[in-house]
């Protein structure tokens, strides 16, 4: 097997003004050229598409001993056209999304900047940067979680609120952990300076490799569609510890603009407020939808 | 303490202690959450925010408070943007629930104010229907939100123009200082002020909310030099003068040759464009304009008389609109221009007259005088003790005028005087001589017989001949000779008479077609608001009555006293008490237009019961000549003594009363409603009197 992208390394230098690069920043910090988001640039690294490489080839091998081979290659067809990335969210996050001040007053860039809010320092926020951290290094923060799918669903267990993002508004910026990333670091013993495992992670055009090495093993004959869904995202609806998916990590944020469908979690129960949010959500994604068309 | 809060989500994460971990905290449920979901809540980094607090409790007592406030802003924006309707109600009504319990009204506004709306009345549409659901705490917001809304421009307009160098002694960031002011330091009051001190005062306290000793006093500078701007007064007509006389300066001999008509129709243009922008409010556009006008007049040879007579123009039309401010800057600029124009002069006296600012106009007409102006002069000094309400002094100055009894606007202006002092006998006779005069025709007196029949229209009016005056009024609009500024008066006047005979709907027509004539006569707009508050249409006729954006002047006490009228009828109590009893202590005002303005504001004491403070107010109104005004001043009286139970001045008023022609048949239901003790009812009538009665 063939990667067909160049291999970059984190360390390497810019084609632009040869300076060498940052592995945790987007921009060379010389000529401020646009080098790709960090967390894709890691995972186009020789070592890494090499060691993805070989665990897809062997994924495909095992596939063929079970007698799935005619599966692997439908669902890997399967992957390059309809597999996308669903953030899943919490009721006021997503009714939040669909605010919108600027469109609202006049001067309100000019009077209140971009940033709202003085941020919090989030670097100092230990929680929810112990396991980012260990898997990005300083961007952490910038990372936002979602789940691969084949559908419109994400992950109950995280959000009420399920958005599918239009591939091309991420697919430059996005990668792949063949699951989540606090039991991928327990399962590996990582801990704060280990070097990751190779071979685990991939960037937007090798996702469907991740997700083959990942479940060859549980394919069967006579597998459709709607049955991969299932195993590629599992949830009991309840408890995290259940959940097997494989993580998308996006870098940095995105907008109402960027979400193609949205959903609500089915059969949870939802407070007041919660459901009128959700429903604020519900219907200004359907009016924006409407203008579009 | 301090925990991180994202509003969006309703989380807070609380340090655990000593062991580097938080605790992942639902801000509504305040129960504690699995640890993991902190990481994966898709939130932007910018709604997460550093909160500080003694302990987990108050950390959550903070978050929550923030919590709720911003949701409630989000949602606002939200109906302001537009919501299908099932679901615009259920925003509506869950706003309108936490309004009531979690969050006060006075803070989801000021956050509401962080910026000018693109358009100012959309607000109104969700308002609307907030108040047709029943949900009048959102009604409220958003029709305030809306009302300030000119205010407002003009503050982001003069915030915007500031140069960079006035944030140069700052650490923060010009957008941090300007969200610190919306979240910290009251938008509405601030936007409220109605003086420099009151400014300042309020824009100070955003000092507490920096820690740097320079950014601190920075904060000092930047309101010092925003109030400067706010609030014109002597001491920085300076620094406006300089700024215009800079940009007046004639730039080359390159300008373009224009033909005079072109020129004449652009200058036209031009002061529309002003008038617009000082009208909504967006005084650094109006400024940009005038001094874009003064450099293309000042550029032709001999331009500068043309160029006084704009400035006194525009300045003319700001009187209208009581934008008292940017009249000064007109009239400054004017005067700098032309000093010993002693037309400019007394223009500018006028200003000050209308100001309240008396003995500077009796200054400025004296230069006037010297001038060379000598007539007008004079009668612009009696005017000022009219206005002052020493009739008697200003009548006799206007006598003192040389042949003042063949100058027939000062034979008028003796007239008014003489009605306004009750001596209604020797007022008519007054008139129907002038009118006498002009049909003998005197050429000199044509002008001054509308005029006359208006006064004696008047007369009727006030001794409660209504139909006699409605006959005048309409017997002056159908004659032909009426110009334009006449039957600008006479429309209004003739309005006034149909509001005293309820005839609302006709007396609406009337003032509506003068608002399409006259779009910034404010007075106009301040009669139309009190009829849609006859008819039942408070928040509409609120609209027209909106917060003064300059400082006060003569007759502007129209708008404080209808619209505190309205919000009363609103139950908007807090809003008609600031409106009716401060307007009280800021009004220009003297003889029965102050009596009215005291009317008012104990009304607003006797439903609150204060029966000393409607005393006392009450006890200031001299005998009144207007009947309508005598009427209203005793059933007020009686009302308080009812509510005081005092029996003997009960009976004493009820026998005054009796005696007196029945002007308004609804007072007279106040009487009853009183006897049965029913003072919300007599309430209600007493508003509408009120309403009814001021012109």
């Amino acid at each position: 097997m063939t990667m067909a992208s160049p291999a970059l390394s984190p360390q390497d230098t810019c084609s632009v003004c040869g300076a060498p690069l940052s592995a945790t920043k987007r921009h060379c910090p010389t000529c401020r050229a646009d080098v790709g988001a960090p967390n894709v640039r890691r995972c186009c690294t020789n070592e890494n598409l090499k060691a993805l490489a070989t665990r897809f080839d062997d994924a495909r091998t095992r596939a063929t001993t079970i007698g799935c081979s005619k599966e692997f290659c439908t669902l890997s067809d399967l992957m390059e056209k309809k597999f996308g990335v669903v953030v899943s969210m919490p009721a006021g996050v997503a009714r939040k999304l669909f605010e919108d001040p600027n469109s609202l007053y006049a001067n309100y860039e000019q009077l209140v900047g971009g940033n709202l809010r003085k941020s919090a320092g989030l670097n100092n926020d230990r929680h929810r940067c112990a396991v980012g951290g260990i898997l990005f290094g300083s961007y952490a923060n910038s990372i936002i979680y979602g789940a691969l799918s084949l559908a419109e669903n994400g992950l109950p267990t995280y959000g009420t609120v399920h958005c599918r993002l239009r591939s091309i508004t991420i697919d430059k910026r996005t990668s792949f952990l063949e699951t989540n990333s606090f039991k991928f670091i327990q399962d590996h013993g990582i801990v704060p300076g280990s070097k990751l495992p190779v071979g685990h992670i991939a960037c937007w055009e090798h996702r469907h490799y991740l997700v083959l090495a990942k479940l060859a093993d549980r394919l069967s004959a006579g597998q459709t569609e709607s049955d991969w869904q299932a195993i590629l995202i599992q949830s009991d609806g309840n408890d995290r510890k259940n959940d097997s998916f494989v993580e998308a990590h996006i870098f940095k944020s995105f907008d109402r603009n960027a979400i193609e469908s949205l959903t609500a979690t089915t059969g949870k129960k939802l407070r007041r407020e919660e459901k009128l949010d959700l429903d604020i959500a519900i219907s200004k994604f359907n009016s924006i939808k409407r203008k579009l068309r | 303490m301090i925990g991180i809060s994202s509003r969006s989500a309703g989380v807070l994460l609380i340090p655990k202690p000593g062991i580097g971990e938080y605790a992942v905290l639902d801000v509504v449920e305040g129960q504690e959450q699995d640890p993991v979901e902190a990481q994966y809540i898709y939130s932007a980094v910018q709604d997460w925010e550093e909160i500080k607090g003694t302990d987990p409790a108050a950390l959550l007592e903070t978050a929550k408070r923030e919590y709720w406030l911003v949701r409630t802003v989000s949602l606002l924006h939200l109906a302001i943007g537009g919501l299908e309707e099932p679901l615009e109600k259920r925003v509506l009504e869950h706003v309108e629930e936490i309004l009531g319990s979690r969050v006060s009204s006075e803070k989801a506004l000021d956050r509401l104010l962080v910026a000018p709306l693109a358009n100012p009345r959309s607000p109104l549409t969700p308002a609307n229907s907030a108040l047709s659901y029943g949900f009048s705490a959102v009604a409220s917001i958003l029709d305030e939100l809306a009302e300030l809304q000119p205010l407002l421009h003009r503050l982001t307009d003069l915030w915007l123009g500031l140069a960079e160098t006035a944030f140069s002694d700052f650490s923060e960031s010009r957008e941090m200082i300007w969200t610190t002011l919306v979240e910290k330091c009251g938008m509405k009051q601030l936007l409220k002020a109605g003086s420099r001190h009151e400014f300042t005062t309020q824009w100070n306290l955003l000092a507490f909310h920096f820690f740097a000793p320079q950014s601190r006093s920075g904060v000092g500078i930047l309101g010092k030099e925003l109030s400067r701007r706010l609030f014109p007064s002597e001491e920085q007509e300076e620094i406006i003068a300089a700024s215009l006389t800079e940009a007046a300066k004639p730039t080359s001999g390159d300008e373009e040759e224009v033909g005079v008509h072109e020129a004449f129709k652009r200058v036209e243009r031009q002061i529309a464009a002003i008038a617009q922008a000082v009208s909504e409010g967006r005084d650094a556009k109006a400024e940009k304009f005038l001094r874009e006008l003064i450099r293309q007049q000042t550029s032709f040879s001999g331009g500068e008389s043309h160029v006084v007579k704009s400035l006194c123009n525009i300045a003319q039309r700001c009187a209208d609109m009581f934008r008292m401010d940017f009249e000064f800057v007109c009239l400054d600029k004017a005067l700098q221009l032309a000093l010993s124009d002693a037309w400019t002069l007394i223009q500018y006296g006028n200003h000050l007259k209308r100001a309240g600012n008396y003995d500077k106009a009796l200054e400025v007409f004296d230069q006037a005088e010297q001038l060379g102006e000598s007539y007008v002069a004079r009668s612009s000094i009696a005017d000022v003790y009219s206005q002052q309400g020493d009739y008697a002094k200003a009548i006799h100055t206007y006598k003192a005028i040389p042949n003042w009894n063949n100058e027939p606007k000062v034979c008028t202006a003796i007239a008014d005087n003489l009605r306004r002092m009750g001596l209604m006998d020797e007022s008519e006779a007054a008139y129907a001589e002038l009118i006498h005069l002009a049909q003998q025709g005197l050429s000199k007196f044509a002008d001054s017989e509308i005029r006359a029949q208006i006064g004696i229209a008047e007369i009727a009016k006030r001794q409660g001949k209504l139909k006699d005056a409605l006959r005048a009024y309409h017997g002056i609009m159908a004659r032909k000779n009426v110009d334009d500024r006449e039957r600008f008066f006479c429309r209004l006047g003739l309005c006034h008479v149909l509001k005293l005979m309820d005839k609302f709907d006709d007396a609406y027509a009337i003032v509506d077609e003068v608002i399409q004539d006259y779009p910034f006569s404010m007075e106009a707009r301040f009669v139309r608001g009190s009829i849609l508050g006859l008819i039942g249409q408070e928040l509409k006729g609120l609209k027209d009555l909106p917060e003064s954006i300059g400082p006060p002047s003569w007759r502007e006490w129209l708008r404080p006293y209808y619209r505190g009228l309205l919000l009363l009828k609103l139950q908007r109590y807090g809003d008609a008490k600031k409106n009716l009893v401060e307007g009280l202590s800021n009004a220009i005002a003297s003889g029965e237009e102050k009596a009215i303005v005291r009317m008012a504001a104990a009304l607003y004491f006797l439903r609150e019961d204060e029966t000393v403070e409607v005393d006392g107010i009450l006890s200031q109104i001299p005998d009144l000549h207007d009947c309508h005004a005598q009427y209203l001043s005793l059933i007020l009286k009686l009302h308080s003594a009812t509510l005081r139970e005092d029996l003997a001045v009960m009976e004493s008023l009820r026998k005054q009363i009796a005696e007196i022609r029945i002007v308004d048949e609804r007072l007279e239901k106040v009487v009853v409603a009183l006897g049965e003790r029913n003072f919300s009812l007599a309430i209600t009538y007493e508003t509408d009197a009120l309403l009814k009665l001021a012109a």
